[in-house]
C-alpha cells in the first residue's frame, strides 16, 4: 500500500546524499510545498554556480511526475518557512512527515504526526527485504557524521535482531 | 551608495603587513580591509549560527537564515563539522509507526526486543 507523505528538505537532502531516495516511491506518494522546493533547489549564486546533486535529483524526479506539489491551507507560524509548511501539510492531511532535523522533528512528533527520518527508513527497507544487510549497514555508516551514535547503535541492534531471525550474517 | 567610515588602530608591525599585502595583491589598503571585514562578518555569522544550531536553539532553516546563507550551504557546513542533526530520542516510536503502517511483523518483533532489552 502506498501512503501519502509530506516532504521536508532535511529528509530529502540527507536521503539523496546517501542514495536512499529512489526507494521512497515504493512506499510513499511524496508531496512537497513550494517553500521546501525552494530550499532544496536554491544555491547561493554568489558562492557557487554548482547545482547540488540533491537539487538535481529533485528537479529530475519532479519533472518525471514522482513528486507532487501541495500547499497547506494554514501554514504554521513557527520555525522556518519550509518546515512550517511541511509540518502543516502533514498535520492537515494526516500524512506521514519525512523529516531529518531534530528540532522540528520533535515538534512534529509532539503534535502527533507520524514521522520518518532517514535512518528509520533504511532499517525499514532492510526489514522489508528491499536491501541487503550489507547495504543497510553501509547506509548507516554514511549517516554517522550527522546522526547520534546512540541512534546508530539502536538501528544496528534492530538489524541484528532481524538478521538473527532470518539466519543472515554480514 | 552612502558609506560610513570605521577606524581601527593597528600596531606599526600590523600596519606594515597590511601595506605589504596591499602591494602584493595590487589592492588599495582600504579595499583590502573592507574585503577582510566583509569576509569576517560572514564567517562570524556562520559560526554563531552553527553554535545556535548545536545548542538546539534553532533548526537547519533558522541556522541558514541567521548565517545569511542558503539551506543547502548551511547543511553542508553542519555536515563538514560532523554536527549531529538527528538524536536518538523516539527512534523506536518512529519505527513502530512505520512497522504498523505497513504491517511489518519482523520490524515489530525487533522493536519489541529492543524495548525489552532497554528496560
Amino acid at each position: 500500500m502506498i501512503r501519502s507523505a509530506s516532504l521536508d528538505s532535511s529528509f530529502w537532502n540527507i536521503a539523496s546524499q546517501i542514495g536512499l531516495t529512489p526507494y521512497l516511491f515504493s512506499y510513499f506518494k511524496v508531496y512537497y510545498c513550494r517553500a521546501v522546493e525552494q530550499e532544496i533547489v536554491t544555491t547561493d549564486p554568489n558562492e557557487t554556480p554548482l547545482i547540488y546533486p540533491q537539487a538535481m535529483l529533485f528537479q529530475v524526479l519532479r519533472e518525471d511526475g514522482r513528486l507532487h506539489r501541495r500547499e497547506p491551507e494554514k501554514p504554521l507560524t513557527i520555525f522556518g518557512v519550509g518546515e512550517a509548511q511541511a509540518i502543516a501539510l502533514a498535520r492537515e492531511q494526516s500524512w506521514v512527515l519525512l523529516i531529518n532535523d531534530v528540532r522540528p522533528l520533535r515538534l512534529a512528533q509532539d503534535m502527533g504526526i507520524v514521522c520518518v527520518a532517514v535512518p528509520d527508513f533504511a532499517v525499514f527497507l532492510y526489514s522489508q527485504r528491499r536491501i541487503t544487510i550489507a547495504a543497510v549497514h553501509g547506509y548507516l555508516r554514511r549517516l554517522t557524521n550527522t546522526t547520534s551514535p546512540a541512534l546508530i547503535a539502536q538501528a544496528q541492534q534492530m538489524i541484528t535482531h532481524i538478521a538473527q531471525k532470518r539466519g543472515e550474517t554480514l | 551608495m552612502t558609506t560610513i567610515t570605521k577606524s581601527v588602530r593597528l600596531s606599526p608591525e600590523e600596519s606594515a603587513e597590511v601595506a605589504q599585502l596591499s602591494e602584493q595583491t595590487y589592492m588599495t589598503e582600504s579595499s583590502l580591509l573592507k574585503k577582510w571585514v566583509l569576509a569576517g562578518i560572514k564567517a562570524q555569522k556562520l559560526e554563531m549560527a552553527i553554535q545556535q544550531y548545536m545548542e538546539r536553539k534553532t533548526g537547519l532553516r533558522g541556522g541558514a537564515s541567521l548565517a545569511g546563507v542558503s539551506y543547502n550551504r548551511f547543511l553542508q557546513e553542519v555536515e563538514a563539522r560532523n554536527i549531529v542533526v538527528l538524536e536518538e530520542d523516539r527512534f523506536a516510536e518512529r519505527l513502530e509507526g512505520l512497522a504498523d503502517m505497513f504491517g511489518d511483523a519482523d520490524l515489530q518483533e525487533a522493536i519489541l526486543k529492543l524495548n525489552t532489552a532497554a528496560q
